[in-house]
C-alpha cells in the first residue's frame, strides 16, 4: 500500500510553488534580447578586442592602450601595466564631472603588476576596479550603458583566443562575405 | 449547553414568525420614568406633536442663510492664476544628450579640467607642440603645469586613417581637427564614393 503511494508520488511530483516555472527564456516570441553596443544613443562601448587594438562600436579601430570616457576616446600612452604610474591616472582624478569609477583592464594577471596599479590609483585617490582587459571591457560597456559616470584605462591583451564566431564577424565587419562569389 | 438551548429550536423560531403582529421590545426603565414624567406636565403631548403647528411654519419661512465674503469659486480661480507664475512643465521631452555624456559644470574649479578642454588642448598641442607649450594650457586653464606635462604626456587623440581600398572603409580612429581638415582634401565626396562602389562590384564580378 505505502509503497503504491511511493510510486504514484514519484510518477507526479507535487510542485507547491510556481516559481519553479518561471526561468530567463518565457516561450517563443515572449523572450526579448537587447544588445547594448547596438544601441548608439548609449554611448561609445567597445566591441571587439584583439592584441593591436579595439574596436569600438562606431565602427573604428584604434590601436594600443585607451582611455575611454563614456562619449569620447583617448590614446593612452603606455606601453604595458607595468608603466603605469600615479602620473598616468592623474588626468582621471582631475576630470570635471568627477569620475565614480575607473575600469583598468590589464593584459596581465600578475600579482605583483596587479598590486603596483592598484597602489598607484590608491596614490592618486581614484576608485578603481582592476580587471583583466576581456572583463574591463564588458564592465565598462554595461556601466557606460546604465549612464554612469565611467572611465576605461585599457591596455590590449597579449594574446586573444578567437573562436569561429569571432572570425566570422571580424570577417563581416571588413567585408561583405555574402556577396562574393565561390570560385 | 448549545444542544439544550437549541433544542427544538426550528419549532419555536417558527412560532415566533409566524405571529400577525409581533411583540413590540419593551423600552428602557428610563424611557419609561420620562414618558411618565412629561405626560404628567402635559397630558395630551401625543396629540400635540402629531397635529401640524402652523406657528412654527411661520417662524421656519424667517430664517435664511446668506454668506459673507467672495464666493468660493472666485478664490479657486484665483489661486489658479497665481500658480500661473509657476507653470507646470510644457516640454514633456526627455532631457537632449549631452556632448560628453554628463553635463558639463559651468564653472570649473580651478586645477582641474573638463574633457572638452583636455581634448581642445591635447590636439591643439599635438598639432604644434612648440606654440602651445604646458606653461600656457596651465595658465590659459588655471592648472598646475605639472599636472598638464603628465597629461600631454600620457594621452594623445587618434589620428584618423581612412584605407581606400574597401566598400566598407574600416576607418582608424579620432578627431585631430587639423588632420581632419588635411585628410578632407584627399577624401572623395559621398556621389564619387557611389561611382567606385559600382566600378568595385562590377570589378567582383569581372573575377
Amino acid at each position: 500500500m505505502f509503497k503504491q503511494i511511493g510510486h504514484i508520488v514519484k510518477r507526479n511530483p507535487v510542485f507547491l510553488s510556481s516559481v519553479r516555472y518561471k526561468a530567463a527564456y518565457e516561450g517563443d516570441g515572449k523572450t526579448t534580447v537587447r544588445v547594448i553596443n547596438q544601441e548608439q544613443d548609449l554611448g561609445l562601448m567597445i566591441d571587439a578586442f584583439a592584441t593591436y587594438g579595439f574596436r569600438l562600436n562606431n565602427g573604428i579601430t584604434v590601436l594600443g592602450p585607451i582611455a575611454i570616457f563614456p562619449r569620447t576616446i583617448l590614446s593612452w600612452q603606455v606601453k604595458s601595466s607595468k608603466e603605469i604610474t600615479e602620473d598616468s591616472l592623474r588626468f582621471f582624478k582631475l576630470l570635471e564631472p568627477k569620475i565614480d569609477l575607473l575600469i583598468i583592464g590589464l593584459e596581465s594577471n600578475d600579482r605583483s603588476t596587479t598590486d603596483t596599479v592598484f597602489r598607484a590609483a590608491r596614490a592618486v585617490k581614484l576608485n578603481v576596479e582592476i580587471l583583466a582587459t576581456e572583463h574591463a571591457c564588458s564592465t565598462f560597456n554595461f556601466l557606460n550603458s546604465e549612464a554612469r559616470s565611467v572611465a576605461g584605462a585599457i591596455i590590449p591583451p597579449l594574446h586573444v583566443e578567437v573562436n569561429e564566431d569571432d572570425m566570422l564577424k571580424s570577417k563581416l565587419h571588413y567585408e561583405n562575405l555574402y556577396k562574393k562569389e565561390l570560385h | 449547553m448549545r444542544p439544550i438551548k437549541s433544542f427544538n429550536i426550528e419549532n419555536r423560531a417558527h412560532r415566533v414568525i409566524s405571529k400577525e403582529k409581533p411583540t413590540v421590545a419593551p423600552s428602557y426603565p428610563s424611557t419609561v420614568e420620562e414618558l411618565k414624567r412629561i405626560r404628567e406636565v402635559d397630558p395630551d403631548i401625543d396629540v400635540k406633536l402629531a397635529q401640524k403647528d402652523p406657528e412654527l411654519d411661520e417662524r421656519l419661512k424667517d430664517v435664511y442663510v446668506t454668506s459673507l465674503g467672495r464666493p468660493e469659486d472666485d478664490v479657486t480661480k484665483e489661486k489658479q492664476g497665481q500658480s500661473a507664475k509657476r507653470l507646470l512643465p510644457q516640454d514633456r521631452k526627455a532631457p537632449p544628450d549631452f556632448d560628453f555624456g554628463l553635463k558639463e559644470p559651468e564653472k570649473v574649479p580651478y586645477g582641474r579640467t573638463t574633457l572638452r578642454h583636455a581634448i581642445d588642448y591635447i590636439s591643439s598641442h599635438q598639432t604644434n607642440p612648440e606654440e602651445v607649450t604646458a606653461e600656457k594650457i596651465a595658465f590659459e586653464y588655471k592648472l598646475k603645469v605639472e599636472d598638464v606635462e603628465n597629461i600631454l604626456k600620457y594621452f594623445k587623440t587618434y589620428e584618423v586613417y581612412l584605407p581606400a581600398t574597401k566598400t566598407t572603409p574600416a576607418t582608424f580612429a579620432g578627431p585631430t581637427v587639423l588632420r581632419r581638415q588635411l585628410l578632407k582634401s584627399n577624401v572623395k565626396e559621398i556621389e564619387s564614393k557611389k561611382e567606385e562602389e559600382d566600378n568595385k562590384q562590377a570589378q567582383v564580378k569581372n573575377i
